[in-house]
């Protein structure tokens, strides 16, 4: 399949049906396309459950975790009480001197990388920003991020040999909330273990699911769209100096990037009865999926969906999903992406490509570009 | 001087007197408890609901189609809603009143 636009393969059967049927192993899941039909979805959370561990990423992860992600696979009235435990966490990105220090981070790196006559920026910017800002958000010493690092792009899946982490960072986790029980500081592990809900302490499981969670959710998405970002600048320099000489522009620009990077293609929902999606009839116990990157190339949404406007408004994107379980990271994560697009515009002139290999999500059905597998730039200064 | 009152949640009325920009950006410089404004006024993450009070809607004026439609899958909606992002502040508006729904 050679799809006209490379970040929207799904263009073809969105227009002519709704919906794409597509394999995942051994999994038929319907593909849900339209705008307004996936964000329907997203809201009916009795046809479309998330109440189902491990079948909310697509492709499923039973074998990559033994414990049940929270808040994201549960539903109303649960999921609420779950996400109201920590939402306070996920704001705090909002703060000055929270602000100020991520700040510090990608200045500093940056700087790091217009040093180099070819900067590497999946692994040598993306991954390290990633790394280093996730241990801001949890509030626990920088040195962490040595080990997450380690990890590589994606948790789950990113080894040499192909197998999964998912032990290593079970064991991470554990230790963490062993070490917070016995000794409690301000971090995040510390929070779930003085949390309560329905007037009992969290389990073990329930800290788990949590913390299982903010790693999982929040490390390729933010890493893609930071190397997508990246690219596109070096692809088309007038956008650095459009936003120098109109800085209010960034708000715009990182929701637009948001939109047309869309870091996650999508998430399953279980249907609990048998339910017709489009023409396709999904079977009780199985699964269909809103596909939010379709969604946003949608053009009875957005005027010309295929291209990037810096200046879009109203861009109604869900990028970070939507109804109740919209990201619970995306405060951390739209900081991250103002931040980057305020220094590259005040600091550097301009980004070279000197080579890159895009990463492709390469599915049976469909094949879209999402970031970069390598990215060679040289970065110079103003 | 144009004077905005946010009446939050728990009925807490917040009096702003020098508003300015929009609704939204008034309400995220006086820290209004339930008003986010998460995506910085691009009408994508809804977290700037109101209420507007019902003798203010036709000054204020409705919400456009790309607001309706989004404002379609909030919880809370009634006829007086909008996403207060939208909503400029003008000297005609001088003594608005809006409500946060329980979010």
């Amino acid at each position: 399949m050679h799809p006209s636009c490379p970040y929207d393969p799904f263009k073809e059967a969105r227009t002519e049906k709704g919906v794409l049927p597509a394999r995942f192993g051994v999994e038929n899941i319907p593909m849900i396309l339209g705008y307004k039909d996936v964000r329907l979805a997203a809201k009916d959370y009795k046809t479309f459950s998330s109440d189902a561990p491990f079948r909310v990423p697509i492709p499923s992860e039973e074998n990559d975790r033994s414990i049940r992600q929270i808040p994201v696979e549960t539903d109303p009235p649960e999921h609420r009480e779950y996400r109201k435990i920590v939402e306070p966490f996920f704001n705090r990105p909002k703060q000055p001197e929270y602000i100020a220090r991520i700040a510090g981070l990608v200045s500093e790196l940056l700087d790091k990388a217009a040093e180099k006559e070819s900067a590497e920026i999946v692994r040598e910017f993306s991954l390290p920003l990633q790394s280093r800002a996730l241990t801001y958000l949890l509030n626990i010493p920088e040195s962490e991020a040595e080990l997450f690092i380690s990890w590589g792009i994606h948790v789950f899946r990113d080894t040499e040999d192909g197998t999964s982490n998912g032990q290593a960072l079970e064991d991470y986790l554990n230790s963490q909330l062993d070490r917070a029980e016995q000794n409690p500081e301000d971090d995040f592990f510390s929070m779930l273990t003085q949390a309560e809900f329905q007037g009992r302490s969290l389990t073990r499981d329930e800290m788990l699911g949590f913390s299982n969670l903010v790693f999982a959710g929040g490390r390729d998405t933010i890493i893609h769209t930071v190397s997508s970002i990246i690219g596109h600048v070096a692809k088309h320099p007038e956008i650095l100096q459009s936003l120098r000489d109109n800085p209010k522009m960034i708000i715009t620009a990182a929701e637009e990037f948001v939109r047309f990077v869309s870091p996650l293609t999508h998430l399953g929902r279980t249907c609990p009865v048998a339910t017709n999606v489009q023409g396709e009839r999904v079977e009780a116990g199985e699964r269909v999926s809103l596909c939010w990157a379709s969604a946003n190339f949608d053009a009875t949404v957005f005027d010309a969906p295929e291209e990037l406007r810096i200046d879009r408004k109203p861009n109604p994107h869900i990028g970070f999903g939507s109804g109740v379980h919209n990201c619970l990271g995306a405060v951390h994560a739209r900081l991250i992406i103002r931040t980057l697009l305020q220094l590259l515009s005040e600091k550097f002139s301009s980004i070279t490509i000197i080579d890159s290999t895009e990463n492709m999500e390469t599915e049976t059905d469909y094949e879209r570009v999402l970031g970069y597998d390598d990215l060679n730039v040289k970065i110079t200064k103003i | 001087m144009i004077k905005v009152t946010f009446v939050e949640a728990d009925g807490n009325a917040v009096v702003v007197e020098n508003a300015e920009g929009t609704v939204m950006e008034c309400a995220l410089e006086n820290d209004i408890e339930g008003i986010d404004g998460n995506c910085g006024g691009v009408c994508s993450c809804a977290t700037c609901h109101v209420h507007v009070a019902a003798e203010w809607l036709e000054k204020v004026g409705e919400a456009s189609e790309d607001e309706r439609d989004l404002l379609e899958f909030e919880d809370n909606v009634t006829e007086r809603s909008r996403l207060c992002c939208q909503i400029k502040i003008a000297a005609a508006l001088d003594g608005l009143v809006v409500e946060v729904p329980e979010s």
